[in-house]
């Protein structure tokens, strides 16, 4: 029984990247930029309007490049990228564009939640594009001229939809070691708290 | 004098050039499905966006846009295609020799059988069609035939019919290629004939077989056509009545550049722009009689040939040709008479004609026509009067797509012509040119199932081959509830009486139908309409004649009576609404909208700032028990006209579409990238899948 949780509990770890968490930790490297003016354009919009309500929050942004003032936003947008920044899909478009000197490294994490699901078949996509000043796209998806697509669907599924290469993507923070040292021990406490209950 | 001069060195200097540069045009007009069609007569077309009422086809019209064409291009080829002696009432009462002075005048260089031209049986086709019988051959032949056989002045090829019997047995009966120089261009021709002679009646297929099945076809056009290219041929076109289904999937899985152009028949299907393939032969079709078709195909030394593809039409802005009128009146002189006294010169045949053609014998209230797949108001009308005259449970007749289409009394029409609603004589043998007789019989409810079921896979089968490209059966007494998304043997949802009552599967019905001459009607046969499994068949006897009753007589009967049912019901539901002509693009339904056992689903948008472009994607998956077979198109429905897909592959009905990979298995999903661009509004649109087509 011990065996099936910890396996189960190490397959929800590895699986969790591609589908189902909510939580997703974004790392950008910016490197071949650096020094070089832009733009980042942060968009969460719905497929039409039977997309059920979702949000997507981003926090805990940092770079080594600068932010420029004046972010232009459009739609259901609250808060701000050097704090909490709120994109819901109350409208057709929603978005943050945010003018920007490069540095080596963007990292972030964006919570992306859909409280209410149905069955409309209407997702709403999270989107994270890099444009030099002219707005031609920098280390995009060919596909999608976006550097992250996470689409959260109509059920609540997540999925992401385009990746550059210079984009990695965690359910959770990139553990340090001595955080893998306690990841470890925490699967061993619910396995313990299992067999008490099965006990 | 001088002028002629000048003119004359204006000529010799161009032909130079022309010479020179290596550049010629060469001009293919195809003419297909005359159905016996002489004169003018009434056809639906859509003008517009509307479907209206004109005055279409009749070979003087026809021969005056032949001669125009042919002034303006002597490079041109005319190829007479597919059903072209049966049809009519002058052919039916002259086994189609009423048709053969007009259209040998017509000067057609090249000619394909099509599946009615075999309907007066296995001896007049030979004496009609084989210009190698000996003279002994010949009389034998002669002699089983009541009247002299007119044969056609042009030649007719058939790679795909056989001879079984015979000094020839093995053999082909026809030519199966033709090679041909036009304008220093040698043009090889592949004739391929109907394949279903023998599903009408075995008796029609006597000592012949056809190739079946989409691998020998393919096999046959790729050897014939490259054997026609080592003969020197530039270029090969295909003559086909296999029908359009057929010879679009044929055209895409013969070998790359084996065939420039087929030219469909059979089907009617009118392809204004020509359908493209994956060996890059194109496809067309020119209707049928209302209808010319012109292939423009510029030749220019080391260059690829360029194909411009134009459809005619046969209306009444084209004035007649007098000569050729003066031979269509010749023939139709003895059918205009105070009593032309003819009986169908065919074996047993008591059918008879006792006045002129053009008798008005009563009006039609109610639209009539053949012009849609699943249900017709003619196939309604007439098998609703079946039923009224016989008293059985159901009424079926074939699914013919020949017609005369006549709209209802007041509807106005071309040029403000206010419909009488007239039918004459003349048109009902265009509604039945054939010699069949009423029967009746009893039937299982499984059975009548079976049949429905077949019958649909004959009209909308994504597999090709498996149609036989005609409509379906019309039926009395039922209301047939199918979904057309379904794969073969699967359509048929339920079926229940007249009165509402379910059919159970237990359940014997009356019918009444149609017999064939070969088919047992002495109360002890089993095949109605061409459909085994019936019982107790027997023919319904005309009191009036005390012979075998003709479908003919009947209708003449009830529309001079004024009792010809209304057929504007509508008893037969498609779950999958499947647009019927004139809404489809082509007469025959391609592509059938998915309506169960699927999910679509959508992304959010995604806009980028540099291309204004916004980007989504669209999701199928699989949520029932069956493949979803290909090809499959997600069809945009509903898309405002400010948005515009970049991206898409096509449009049908209209509506952008883009295309899936392959067929897609019970649980499984495909994704598809959608990008649009628009100049206001929002972006909406419902996705739809489509499965078949083209």
């Amino acid at each position: 029984m011990i065996k099936k949780v910890l396996a189960a509990s190490l397959l929800v770890l590895l699986s969790s990247h591609s589908a189902v968490a909510d939580t997703w930790y974004v790392n950008v490297d910016t490197s071949t930029l650096s020094g070089q003016s832009g733009w980042l354009d942060f968009q969460f919009n719905p497929a039409d309007a039977f997309a059920p309500a979702a949000s997507a929050t981003i926090m805990s942004f940092s770079s080594t490049g600068l932010m420029q003032p004046m972010p232009l936003v459009s739609g259901d947008v609250s808060g701000s990228l050097d704090g909490t920044l709120t994109l819901g899909n109350g409208q057709d478009f929603n978005g943050w564009l945010q003018g920007f000197t490069f540095g080596t490294v963007i990292s972030f994490r964006v919570d992306i939640n859909v409280p209410t699901p149905n069955a409309s078949g209407s997702g709403s996509a999270f989107s994270l594009s890099l444009y030099d000043s002219s707005y031609n796209s920098l280390l995009a998806d060919p596909n999608w001229g976006a550097s992250l697509v996470i689409n959260a669907s109509d059920s609540g599924m997540m999925n992401v939809l385009a990746q550059a290469p210079s984009v990695s993507l965690s359910a959770s923070p990139v553990p340090e070691p001595d955080m893998a040292a306690s990841l470890l021990a925490g699967l061993g406490l619910v396995g313990f708290a299992v067999r008490r209950r099965a006990a | 004098m001088n002028n002629n001069i000048g003119l004359i060195t204006v000529q010799l200097i161009a032909a130079l050039f022309s010479a020179q540069a290596g550049a010629v045009t060469l001009t293919f007009i195809e003419n297909n499905d005359l159905h016996a069609h002489l004169t003018p007569h009434l056809d639906k077309v859509v003008k517009n966006g509307q479907t209206v009422y004109e005055s279409r086809g009749g070979l003087a019209r026809v021969a005056t846009l032949v001669k125009q064409i042919r002034a303006e291009n002597p490079n041109t080829v005319l190829m007479n295609v597919g059903d072209t002696y049966h049809g009519g009432v002058e052919a039916l009462y002259t086994l189609g020799n009423a048709v053969v002075d007009p259209l040998n005048a017509l000067g057609v260089d090249v000619g394909v059988p099509g599946n009615w031209d075999f309907a007066y049986g296995p001896n007049v086709l030979r004496l009609r069609y084989v210009d190698t019988l000996t003279t002994t051959q010949k009389n034998l032949l002669q002699r089983t035939v009541s009247i002299a056989i007119k044969k056609p002045n042009f030649p007719n090829i058939a790679a795909n019919m056989q001879s079984t019997a015979g000094a020839n047995s093995g053999g082909l009966l026809l030519p199966g290629t033709l090679t041909k120089t036009v304008g220093g261009v040698k043009v090889g021709f592949i004739g391929l004939t109907s394949d279903i002679v023998a599903q009408m009646d075995t008796m029609l297929a006597a000592g012949l077989s056809f190739t079946q099945g989409e691998a020998a076809y393919r096999d046959l056009v790729n050897t014939q056509a490259q054997t026609l290219r080592n003969q020197g041929a530039k270029l090969v076109m295909v003559m086909s009545e296999l029908g359009l289904q057929k010879d679009y999937r044929l055209a895409d899985v013969i070998n790359s550049g084996a065939v420039d152009v087929f030219f469909s028949a059979h089907t009617h299907d009118t392809i204004f722009a020509p359908l493209k393939t994956k060996s890059g032969a194109l496809v067309v079709e020119a209707g049928h009689d209302g209808w010319l078709g012109r292939m423009d195909v510029d030749i220019v030394s080391g260059q690829a040939p360029v194909f411009n593809w134009t459809l005619l039409p046969v209306d009444s802005s084209i004035p007649d040709d007098p000569a050729m009128k003066t031979l269509v009146d010749a023939a139709r002189a003895p059918f205009l008479v105070a009593n032309p006294n003819m009986t169908v010169p065919m074996s047993g045949m008591t059918l008879k004609l006792t006045q002129p053609i053009d008798t008005v014998l009563g009006h039609a209230y109610a639209p009539l026509d053949r012009e849609d797949a699943l249900e017709s108001t003619f196939n309604n009308a007439w098998t609703d009067t079946l039923r009224q005259q016989t008293g059985t449970a159901i009424a079926l007749t074939p699914g013919f797509r020949m017609d005369g289409p006549t709209p209802a009394l007041g509807t106005v029409y071309e040029d403000n012509h206010i419909a009488d609603g007239a039918l004459t004589i003349e048109d009902v043998y265009r509604y039945i040119p054939v010699p069949y007789t009423i029967g009746t019989g009893t039937v299982q409810a499984s059975t009548i199932k079976s049949i429905i079921e077949s019958d649909l896979t004959a009209v909308y089968s994504l597999n090709s081959f498996a149609q036989a490209g005609g409509w379906l059966n019309g039926w009395s007494g039922l209301n047939i509830n199918v979904d057309l998304s379904q794969p073969d043997g699967r359509r048929v949802q339920s079926i229940r009486y007249a009165d509402g009552t379910p059919m159970a599967d237990a359940d014997t019905l009356s019918a009444t139908g149609c017999l064939r001459p070969t088919d047992t009607a002495d109360g002890s046969g089993t095949v109605l309409c061409s459909f085994a499994g019936f019982s107790n068949v027997a023919s319904l006897i005309n009191p009036a004649t005390g012979n075998p009753w003709y479908p003919q007589e009947l209708f003449s009967t009830a529309l001079s009576q004024g009792w010809l049912a209304d057929g504007a019901r509508r008893n037969i539901a498609d779950a999958a609404a499947t647009p019927a002509w004139p809404d489809q693009p082509f007469v025959q339904p391609l592509a059938v909208r998915v309506t169960a056992g699927a999910k679509l689903s959508k992304s959010g948008l995604v806009y980028n700032a540099g291309t204004k472009i916004y980007t989504a994607q669209i999701t199928l998956a699989n949520t029932g028990g069956v493949p979803l077979q290909a090809p499959l198109k997600v069809v945009l429905e509903g898309l405002p006209a400010s948005v515009t897909v970049v991206n898409a592959a096509g449009s049908y009905y209209s509506q952008p579409y883009l295309k899936l990979n392959g067929s897609l298995a019970p649980g499984s999903s495909q994704s598809v990238q959608v990008q649009f661009k628009k100049t206001s509004g929002s972006i909406t649109y419902s996705p739809a899948a489509y499965t078949g087509g083209v």
